[in-house]
């Protein structure tokens, strides 16, 4: 523990209450935060464990509205604050304007910001990124570009919310090193639901929840060193019940299938303008009734795979662009790559055709959103009223029916997703990163669901970053690196792999995945 | 900015080009739209330095405006009280109703070439800071600007992907035209959260803080931009002369 020497926030009491909110999303709250603390806010979804960090951060009532009630005393004067969303936090032209951004609004002179970037730029690593713009950025890339930004501020407090939310593994792992990095000078706080990293890098915590039903507050603080903390500190506390979950019987394929494939995938290759190699000589076949999850880092090529079997990419004149297993790898020619559904190729499928045989639920929920209320949606293809209704209860959207689907929250948008693909059953069901942005307790509620179409037989193909739902869900387990298959196989047998560079791909519960360390973070 | 126009502020520049834009707006005349369409075309060619291909793929796509201006003016236009015509391919035309059509279509021409002449030059983000710096733009405005103009990409991809993603929906059925206001309510309803998204992030770096803000690339206005401007405003004074002297120019708005 750190020697601290005084109280920057102190609040007491605390009761935060949104406009028209029926109840506050904060109850009673009483916390200090010290100097040089590293101080992590956690619970679980919905618990106001942000709305106590804008608090804090004095973006509400500031920039958000909300009453308070209570006393809440910041002493300290500069703070920074990483939001969740990496997109969108950026906001000037380029990388060295963004770090410039909150210096130039504090007034200091251009000379001393020059200095302080290229400090920044350094410590953080990412100085070939000075002159990109954002929106070419990589999401990890974008959080790196943020966390350097506020520590180039030099603020007495960092608020950090949720940074890693829509980041994979391997980038959630470099943002925790590189937080490491941050002077200890400068108090922490921070809500992260990824307590597997997070927990070598804070000293205390504040749990927040909803204690039988009652309003939202602390229920629980205490020093991460404390063995005591262990059970509130353990991934499984936001996991419960996995060991059930993995027990579920898994088919095992192509062993047990007599039927022919019904998505045979040969030789693919995808290769973005210039010359970006998005997937390299992939072949892979999907049986009637497996769940296949496909893992990889971002930029590996899983999301290029879905859209190229649904044919959302390729054909016309882009097709010379893509140079479609014919003209790449080492100059030699190749056999022409194909993608067949039932034996058809998707590219010769008239749309109509195709689509009744798949059905992609895509990484922005509402993407696929028609209509104006949860109930029109789940009517679109034209299902009857009881079937509706077994659907909402059992996907637990009942009583939303007139809700606007842009209203729900995330993990209920996944939901209904869900649901329209369950009211239209076809062939084949794609989904496209269901996780992202969803936290731990969305997730194994999102697992179970997942779990439902498994047994009913659905032939699911679903890309994911969460190692937590490609165990719990997975027949087979496909990783992509660069564009090539890594790995091709039960879950069963990742975990038995001696390969260490595949340990990132590991549930939290297999105990193999190195969390980042102290010595990592300072060596780094 | 392009070619040697980079030496100059890019307000500077839009100040002259402001400047040119008023007397053809004002003109009811084939002349004097002309003149300041050749002055646009020699800037945006010696100053600026841009390659007439480029500039053609610009323009000429837009020209259909002028165009249909033309057409509609010719066949459209009230001619009680205007009796003269001539024949042209066998048809009638009304002499004023083509030199109504010829003053209207040359004046959308020019102002056409000469807006393209300063997009084509002029970086919007450096228009954007050279504003916010030599105008007094407000940073809230000028840095949501750039914000915008980082999601305009992002929001051209949602655009295709919603449409995709809604046909599969649909088993493979485009419903165009039906399928427009599900995809706009989508784009916005993202659109409108990545705008309280920034806004916070603006606000909580202190964008509001009420200190005097400095900026690292400084865009200074110097004295060759004072001179710039006031030789364009010269040389549009003279055109303008010209024109009146001539007997050219006509006011007239319609």
């Amino acid at each position: 523990m750190e020697d601290y020497s005084g109280v920057l926030i102190r609040s007491e009491h605390l009761t935060i209450r949104y406009p028209r909110a029926t109840a506050p999303a904060v109850e009673n709250v009483s916390l200090e935060v010290l100097r040089g603390d590293r101080l992590l806010l956690l619970g679980p979804s919905g618990c106001g464990k942000s709305t106590l960090l804008f608090a804090m951060a004095g973006v509400i009532p500031a920039h958000v509205s909300a009453t308070i009630d209570g006393s809440l005393v910041r002493s300290a004067g500069r703070i920074a604050v990483v939001l969740q969303n990496p997109e969108a936090q950026m906001i000037a032209p380029t990388v060295e304007l963004e770090l410039a951004f909150s210096l130039e609004n504090s007034g200091l002179p251009a000379a001393q910001m020059t200095e302080r970037i290229d400090h920044a730029l350094d410590d953080f690593g990412i100085r070939d990124l000075r002159h990109r713009s954002p929106s070419t950025l990589s999401g990890g890339e974008c959080q790196k570009v943020s966390l350097a930004a506020a520590v180039a501020g030099g603020p007495e407090i960092l608020f950090l919310d949720e940074p890693t939310a829509f980041l994979d593994p391997r980038s959630t792992r470099s943002f925790f090193t590189l937080l490491q990095r941050v002077d200890r000078s400068i108090t922490i706080v921070m809500v992260e639901h990824k307590i597997e990293f997070v927990r070598n890098f804070v000293d205390r915590y504040a749990r927040m929840d909803k204690p039988n039903g009652s309003d939202s507050s602390i229920v629980e603080t205490g020093l991460v060193s404390d063995s005591r903390t262990a059970d509130t500190l353990t991934p499984h506390y936001w996991f419960t019940g996995f060991e059930e979950r993995l027990e579920e019987p898994r088919s095992v394929f192509p062993a047990s299938m007599s039927t022919a494939p019904l998505l045979e995938i040969d030789s693919l290759h995808h290769v973005y303008p210039p010359a970006t190699v998005a997937l390299h000589d992939v072949s892979l076949s999907v049986y009637p009734g497996e769940t296949v999850v496909v893992m990889g880092p971002n930029g590996s090529g899983k999301s290029t795979l879905l859209d190229r079997i649904a044919a959302l990419s390729d054909g016309g004149g882009k097709a010379a662009r893509n140079l479609d297993g014919m003209r790449i790898v080492a100059g030699k020619r190749r056999r022409a790559a194909s993608i067949r559904i039932r034996g058809r190729d998707v590219r010769r499928i008239p749309g109509h055709t195709l689509y009744s045989l798949l059905y992609l639920i895509p990484q922005n929920p509402e993407h696929l959103f028609l209509t104006d209320t949860l109930a029109e949606e789940l009517s679109v293809q034209g299902s009857d009223g009881t079937a509706i209704a077994e659907v909402t209860e059992r996907f637990r959207l009942a009583g939303l029916e007139s809700r606007n689907p842009y209203s729900l929250s995330e993990g209920e948008k996944r939901r209904l997703n869900l649901c329209c693909a369950q009211l239209d059953p076809r062939d084949l069901l794609l989904l496209d990163e269901p996780t992202y942005g969803l936290d731990a307790s969305a997730i194994a509620s999102l697992v179970d669901l997942l779990v439902l179409f498994r047994r009913a037989g659905r032939t699911l193909v679903i890309v994911t970053h969460s190692p937590e739902l490609a165990h719990l869900v997975a027949d087979r387990l496909i990783i992509l690196d660069r564009g090539t298959v890594r790995f091709a196989g039960p879950p069963g047998e990742l975990l038995l792999s001696p390969d260490p560079s595949l340990r990132e791909f590991l549930p939290h519960w297999s105990n193999v995945q190195a969390p980042v360390s102290r010595e990592e973070g300072s060596e780094a | 900015m392009t070619g040697l126009l980079a030496r100059f502020s890019p307000v500077a520049h839009l100040a002259a080009v402001l400047a040119w834009i008023v007397p053809v707006f004002l003109s009811f005349d084939p002349g004097t739209p002309l003149l300041f369409l050749a002055l646009s075309v020699a800037v945006v060619f010696i100053l600026g330095q841009v390659r007439v291909t480029r500039f053609a793929g610009f323009v000429l796509p837009l020209l259909v405006l002028p165009f249909g201006l033309f057409v509609l003016n010719l066949l459209f236009t009230d001619t009680r009280g205007h009796s003269g015509s001539f024949i042209v391919l066998g048809l009638s035309m009304n002499s004023y109703a083509l030199h109504r059509a010829i003053v209207l279509s040359l004046r959308s021409e020019a102002l056409v070439v000469i807006s393209v002449s300063y997009l084509i030059v002029v970086d919007p983000l450096s228009l954007v800071n050279g504003l916010m710096q030599q105008l007094g733009l407000s940073p809230r405005v000028g840095f949501s600007i750039y914000v915008a103009w980082n999601t305009i990409p992002r929001m051209r991809t949602d655009v295709t992907r919603i449409r995709s993603i809604h046909r599969i929906r649909l088993r493979g059925r485009d419903r165009r035209f039906a399928d427009i206001v599900p995809t706009a309510v989508t784009l916005l309803a993202g659109a409108i959260r990545h705008a309280q998204r920034a806004a916070i992030s603006m606000a909580v770096r202190g964008l509001d803080s009420g200190s005097p803000r400095t900026y690292l690339n400084e865009a200074r206005w110097h004295s060759r931009d004072t001179v710039y401007l006031l030789a364009n405003l010269a040389v549009t004074a003279g055109l303008f002369c010209l024109s009146v002297g001539e007997g050219w120019f006509v006011f007239g708005l319609g």
